[in-house]
């Protein structure tokens, strides 16, 4: 029997082309997109996973509260994973619950890195990490070669497969020598090599370094550095069933036992948390140490909301599929009457139907996994993301698969079955169904609830965008256009004699100015869009108490920097920021935005001219304030900014004018050349490097709109199968209302409102849908767009637009057909 | 060779009144009615029709179009349920029964012949005539010798993997001919079976029809054509719903045309 009816159920869709390719394609390409979405999904919520010890991997972070800002009951204060030097080797003492504790410094800057084996040939390297032996202990990165001791001798490194091939080619890679100019200017031997890092490890690296050279270097190698720079990230493994309560409580009394006399005097306590791995990548509320390329992160936000276009495509696919199917039951309504007349019973009839559904919905997802083969490397191109297809071959996709197209056939299949099924046999042998005229009422809900969801993406997609291009085009109080930034020489920078990194950066300065086509040249040790040097440091004026301390940062930079980025002045004189001339040296001479002089409790900007500040333990003075501007991307809030004055940083930028670019280019990277012999050029635009904080939302925002647009155009599949039955349900009456003298553009708008007027529907349901869901969305940025009645009329517009044009064609082609053979098949 | 069916009482072609029913009538409706109502209309297809037909008959149900012969026709294959009255089929009381009930009791002893042929597209000439088997649940073995045999009865066995609309209208009505019978039911109903058919088709069909009465199944077929109800025994007229009339045909007329 089976055979049976799967033989029609071919035969079925076979005949049925033009039907069966709308209900499969609608399908596959609801189901394709599903697929993608899970792989996204699957690779972000897998990151970390596959480590070994995994269940037992914490991040130590750190949470700091000052006197008398305690947090409210269930307010999550801020976490960071920002962690000192000593921390690490203290924790291994005094916390037995610790199996092993590993600390990871990342470069913060590009590695310059050469070898010997490839003369003439230098690289930047950003995934460089510092890391202690236990390290590779901990964590399941396998060495190919060499081991993990290495990591515990000062003059060995590890290496990525990649990178071993990049400057070793096919030679044995161990006992090879690469020099390496970053934090630690130095020779090192490859005493190993590690498999390559999988894209779903939070932790990114190709080269690993010993973090004891590290601590013998520069700021580290002062005692005294040992808990006050937390530019480490430290990673601890729990013993087997250790409680990380526990843990928790007890590396919280070490931190409370070093914490800086500083913070002690302004009353700060500091609480230890263990973050556990497979959290942190997609925690974006807690940062830690990233590195120019180290860190992965990830946006639990972007999961769940992809989460939720998925599963809405799917429900818009298999609405799509209901539709169509009860539609076609009238079509299908004299074989029941047939069957039922020769014995069938009911069961039987829904064991039929559910066979055709079962075998549509198979052929879908057989086609599903070819568009979805064809989609990962579009997505992966679109939105760079490392989609490899790998969770294709698990067991647990398959299985996951299977009863999603088991239950989908359920769901898809039952209700066409159940209505196919019910038709009166004497009836349904006339081509009449005997039920309620096909289920009219039901599929104008599901077409309404297709565009619900439709709407909803539409609208989503209009405001990802509008919020994209908000956030592109704000005024940020700082001009970044025709700004071009030049890293200052590395070679020079590191390990070079106190001072030569500035002297350096100055010279490489005076020597652009006198470029025709430069029009100013500024030096800083940040860039916009790039962060500041100092996060978190405490501000407070001269004279108050340490307690009433504000969080400040602190960029340096040079006088003509705040020309040259447009910084407009509210109060003071640029002059006193001025560095005396025979000055070398930065000092505590400071600039301060409106937010900070606020903050710091002056009364307006002039009052704050002139007086003295506490900037971290340091004796500061205020000499000017400038307007507040945006430093950072919208999804931050403006901080309480200030600018130290410095004779030199390591960036470079400069004012040019448009002509000519190439040419001032070049003219640049000649003088750069000549001046700095063995370093990369690399330049930027401010105005591009600013934007490329927005590179994970321009991602969101491709996704978004590629999903959306499928969904849309599946369910507008759906509504031209709908239109085309329908005008063919109303042949006759088209032909009658022809002969009686109906226009072509009268009977278009006939067939055609009722379909607008279930769209129409739809808007005014999805309206406060895409309001609640995208509120949410925009929550994520601290400047955003509001969401105006031109989001949803934008919307309702597109959505209508689209439904006519679909519906209009069918009915156009209805209207224009001959009366006379339509009147005559009835 | 006697062509009256056992039971069949004599024609009679007076004014007199028709004999009661015997009692092995294969068919018996007392005071059927069927009532089709919407919202705003209320109207009565069938009002108090009493009929029976004995087993072995050849009877033709005959009136104007919307008589109530199609509903009658459509209560006595089970495929619809009276509003009233009572209705048994082979002495079963039919009425009450659900559509589980009235599919059990019709599968494999009712036949159908339609006027439009229905036959499903989507199945060869074998298959549709196999259909009835395989809601029987017969072997493969079984289906395969009585499908071939009842295709053979009306020559159509050469076009077994044909799809109906590789075949004139004649050929179908041969083929839904050969799947009424396939699965040997003591009844066939046909409603106007040559009806879509030109005159030459029309007689093919309605010989093929006497044929299977004169081998003892019951024949109840509702036409228009007079001479398609001359192949008949008896002819009931049905007007707005009653019964107005029936008349007995000689015997044997069928066959001797």
């Amino acid at each position: 029997m089976l055979k049976h009816y799967l033989r029609v159920a071919f035969r079925a869709l076979r005949r049925q082309k033009g039907y069966a390719a709308l209900n499969v394609a609608g399908l596959a390409l609801g189901l394709a997109c599903c697929l993608v979405i899970f792989q996204f999904v699957a690779l972000e919520r897998g990151f970390d996973r596959f480590h070994e010890n995994e269940r037992d991997l914490y991040r130590v972070t750190t949470t700091s509260t000052q006197a008398g800002e305690e947090p409210a009951a269930g307010e999550d204060p801020e976490a960071g994973a920002y962690t000192p030097h000593a921390l690490a080797p203290a924790l291994s003492e005094a916390v037995p619950e610790l199996l092993h504790v590993t600390r990871v410094h990342p470069e913060y800057d590009a590695a310059i890195v050469s070898s010997p084996a490839l003369p003439d040939r230098v690289f930047e390297e950003e995934r460089v990490f510092y890391v202690d032996p236990s390290f590779l202990a901990m964590f399941t990165f396998p060495l190919l070669s060499g081991d993990a001791a290495a990591l515990g001798r000062p003059g060995d490194a590890l290496v990525s497969e990649a990178m071993a091939r990049k400057y070793f080619g096919g030679a044995d890679p161990v006992g090879q020598t690469l020099d390496v100019v970053g934090q630690v200017e130095r020779s090192y031997r490859v005493a190993g090599v590690f498999r390559d890092v999988p894209a779903n490890s939070h932790l990114q690296f190709d080269l690993l370094l010993p973090v004891a050279v590290l601590l013998q270097q520069g700021q580290y190698a002062d005692p005294e550095s040992g808990w006050s720079y937390n530019n480490f990230a430290t990673y601890v493994q729990l013993r087997p069933g250790a409680d990380p309560a526990e843990a928790e409580r007890k590396m919280t009394a070490v931190l409370m036992a070093n914490l800086p006399e500083m913070w002690r005097e302004q009353g700060m306590t500091v609480r230890a948390g263990a973050q556990p791995l497979a959290d942190i990548h997609l925690n974006a509320a807690i940062t830690g140490p990233e590195g120019p390329g180290g860190v992965v992160m990830g946006d639990r936000r972007t999961v769940y909301f992809f989460t939720v276009i998925g599963l809405v495509t799917l429900l818009i696919a298999l609405v799509n599929y209901v539709n169509l199917a009860t539609a076609r039951a009238l079509d299908r309504s004299r074989e029941v009457g047939v069957r039922k007349a020769v014995g069938a019973e009911r069961n039987q009839l829904v064991a039929q139907f559910l066979a055709e559904s079962a075998l549509t919905i198979l052929a879908a997802a057989l086609l599903a996994l070819v568009v979805a083969a064809a989609l990962v490397p579009l997505v992966n191109t679109l939105t760079d993301t490392r989609l490899t297809g790998a969770s294709w071959a698990s067991p647990g996709f398959w299985a996951a698969f299977l009863v999603t197209l088991a239950v989908g056939t359920l769901l898809a299949g039952l209700y066409p079955a159940f209505v196919l099924s019910s038709f009166k046999p004497a009836t349904a042998l006339k081509g009449g169904t005997g039920a309620s005229v096909g289920g009219l009422g039901l599929r104008r809900g599901l077409v309404v609830l297709q565009f619900v969801a439709s709407i909803v993406l539409i609208g989503g997609t209009v405001v990802v965008s509008d919020q994209l291009r908000y956030m592109r085009e704000m005024d940020l109080g700082l001009k970044l256009e025709q700004v071009l930034t030049v890293d200052s020489p590395r070679v020079l920078r590191d390990g070079a004699a106190e001072g030569a990194s500035e002297a350096a950066a100055n010279t490489f300065a005076e020597e652009l100015r006198r470029l025709p086509v430069v029009r100013g040249v500024a030096t800083s040790s940040s860039l916009p869009g790039q962060g500041f040097n100092w996060n978190g440091a405490s501000v407070r004026k001269a004279e108050d108490d340490p307690t009433t301390a504000i969080r400040g940062v602190l960029t340096w930079v040079d006088t003509s920097f705040v020309s040259l980025y447009g910084l407009e002045l509210a109060a003071g004189d640029l002059d006193a920021f001025l560095l005396p001339p025979d000055s070398t040296e930065w000092d505590w001479t400071l600039l301060a935005n409106e937010t900070a002089v606020r903050a710091l409790g002056f009364a307006s900007p002039d009052e704050a001219v002139g007086r003295a500040v506490d900037f971290g333990d340091n004796d500061a003075v205020i000499v000017g304030v400038v307007r507040d501007f945006n430093w950072s991307s919208a999804h931050e809030e403006r901080p309480n900014v200030f600018f130290g004055r410095s004779p030199g940083g390591e960036h470079v930028s400069l004012r040019v004018g448009t002509a000519d670019l190439s040419g001032t280019i070049a003219a640049v990277e000649a003088t750069y050349d000549r001046l700095f012999p063995g370093n990369v050029f690399t330049y930027a635009f401010a105005d591009e490097a600013f934007d490329e904080q927005y590179r994970n939302d321009e991602r969101f925002a491709t996704l978004f709109t590629l999903f959306a647009g499928l969904a849309v155009a599946i369910a507008c599949l759906g509504l031209f199968g709908l239109a085309a039955f329908a005008a063919q349900q109303r042949r006759k009456e088209i032909g009658v209302r022809k002969v009686l003298g109906a226009s072509v553009a009268g009977l278009v708008a006939l067939l055609s409102r009722d379909f607008l007027v279930l769209v129409a529907l739809a808007v005014v349901i999805a309206s406060p849908l895409v309001y609640l869901g995208m509120d949410r969305w925009l929550e994520g940025f601290a400047y955003h767009v509001e969401m105006g009645p031109g989001v949803f009329l934008l919307a309702g517009a597109l959505a209508l637009a689209i439904a006519l044009a679909t519906v209009a064609s069918q009915a156009f082609r209805a209207a224009s057909s001959d009366p006379v053979k339509a009147l005559r098949s009835e | 060779m006697s062509l009256t069916p056992p039971g069949v009482s004599a024609p009679d072609l007076s004014d007199a009144p028709p004999a009661p029913p015997p009692s092995d009538a294969l068919i018996r409706t007392e005071d059927l009615r069927r009532v089709y109502a919407t919202d705003e209309v209320e109207t009565s297809a069938l009002v108090g029709v009493t009929v029976s037909i004995q087993r072995g008959e050849f009877a033709a149900i005959m009136g104007p179009s919307g008589c109530g012969k199609s509903t009658l026709l459509n209560i006595l294959g089970l495929l619809d349920k009276p509003s009233g009255g009572e209705y048994w089929f082979d002495g079963t009381a039919t009425a009450g029964l659900g559509e589980r009930g009235r599919a059990g009791l019709r599968r494999g002893t009712i036949g159908f012949v339609f006027q439009s042929f229905n036959l499903i597209d989507e199945l060869t000439v074998y298959e549709n005539v196999e259909l009835p088997l395989l809601y029987l649940n017969l072997s493969a073995a079984e289906r395969k010798e009585r499908t071939e045999a009842a295709l053979d009865r009306v020559q159509m066995g050469h076009r077994h993997k044909h799809f109906p609309q590789q075949l004139s209208g004649g050929q179908q009505q041969r083929v839904a001919i050969a799947r009424a019978v396939v699965a040997s039911p003591p009844l066939i109903l046909a409603d106007e079976p040559t009806g879509n058919l030109d005159s030459a088709h029309g007689n093919e069909v309605m010989g093929l029809l006497a044929e299977m009465n004169a081998a003892g199944t019951t024949i109840a077929m509702v036409t228009h054509s007079p001479s398609d109800a001359d192949y008949a025994h008896r002819v009931i007229h049905l007007f707005d719903g009653h019964v107005v009339s029936e008349r007995f045909i000689e015997k044997g007329y069928a066959l001797t045309q």
